[in-house]
């Protein structure tokens, strides 16, 4: 994925997980997984997760993107699979100018 | 308080346009047609609610502008009245892409502006129909049935982003939506009512401004019939 889709990942991230708990806590990376059992996220932190990404994307790009698409769900492999899926995902959206 | 107004052309919605701009506040309006409405703070576009591109692309066109958006009303809706063996399926298909559809994307449009907001609101229009599940209204009523149940469930969902979601449920108020009732049916409607007479938009207004106020913010998954039905 781009660099610049990484940094807004990992402070989208960062953000989301600066109130857990010491215990819960890990670093960002582009190996996290987001869905499955493996997850880091439980359903609401995923919510979270997914709508900060496209705020952050509209303030930091002035794109909108929309993750949640019938084109994420037609893809053979998730692009919610782990944050670099997501990364490469957010970057062939924004190639595309949008998410429909 | 920025407030977008979805078929704000006439009727309701256009009366709740101008009353929010007697009040000070700005307001982003739409309908498929273009607005008569010229006042100072309103501004206009052309959307079909029931197609999402259309939607997205207000949502977009409204983003260059505005940072945040603190209240929605989906007031966007229309109505058939017919027997179900003499509707045909596409009218019934319609009413559900207007009336929920167009409140289901325009909702999933509006939420990250909203949640930008700090007394973010949702509210969504019903009708007194549902209660009164009446012969003749199964289009209008199963829509809106399901804007009701997308009004509650969405309550618990956006609750973590401080949204609160309710929903008014106007009786008959007099406007194009009413207008084909008839002098007959008009009169049993308002018999149904605890108080019996013809709705006014203040009556409309007074609840959506109950349910925007800031400190409405406890206040979320209700539903409000006027006239005393329930």
């Amino acid at each position: 994925m781009k660099q610049e889709t990484r940094k807004i990942l990992a402070e989208v991230f960062d953000d989301l997980t600066s109130s857990w708990e010491k215990e819960k806590k890990v670093a960002y990376g582009d190996d996290l997984v987001l869905l499955g059992s493996n997850s880091i996220f439980d359903s609401m932190d995923l919510v979270n997760f997914i709508s900060d990404i496209e705020v952050k994307i509209s303030d930091v790009e002035n794109k909108e993107i929309t993750l949640v698409s019938e084109t994420a769900f037609s893809k053979q492999r998730s692009p919610f699979k782990s944050m670099e899926t997501l990364g490469n995902f957010i970057d062939e959206l924004l190639a595309e100018g949008g998410g429909e | 308080m920025v407030i977008a107004i979805t078929g704000s052309r006439k009727g309701i919605g256009c009366n709740l346009a101008e009353h929010y701009l007697e009040q000070g506040h700005t307001v982003i309006g739409c309908s498929r047609e273009m607005s008569d409405l010229k006042t100072p703070g309103y501004t206009h576009f052309q959307v079909d609610v029931s197609d999402e591109q259309s939607v997205n692309e207000w949502v977009k066109n409204i983003r260059s502008e505005f940072k945040s958006v603190d209240v929605l009303i989906n007031n966007a809706g229309v109505a058939s009245m017919n027997h179900f063996m003499l509707t045909p399926t596409s009218t019934a298909r319609r009413l559900m892409d207007i009336n929920y559809f167009g409140t289901y994307y325009c909702t999933r449009a509006f939420v990250n502006l909203l949640r930008k907001s700090a007394n973010p609101r949702i509210i969504n229009f019903t009708t007194v129909a549902v209660p009164l599940v009446q012969a003749g209204d199964l289009t209008y009523v199963t829509a809106k049935t399901a804007i009701e149940a997308l009004t509650k469930v969405l309550a618990k969902e956006l609750a973590q982003f401080k949204i609160t979601v309710n929903a008014v449920g106007p009786s008959a108020v007099d406007t194009d939506l009413t207008s084909h009732l008839g002098h007959k049916r008009l009169e049993a409607l308002l018999e149904k009512q605890a108080i019996n007479r013809i709705g006014t938009f203040a009556d409309v207004s007074n609840v959506t401004d109950f349910f925007i106020s800031p400190q409405s913010d406890f206040v979320t998954g209700q539903i409000i019939y006027l006239g005393g039905i329930n």
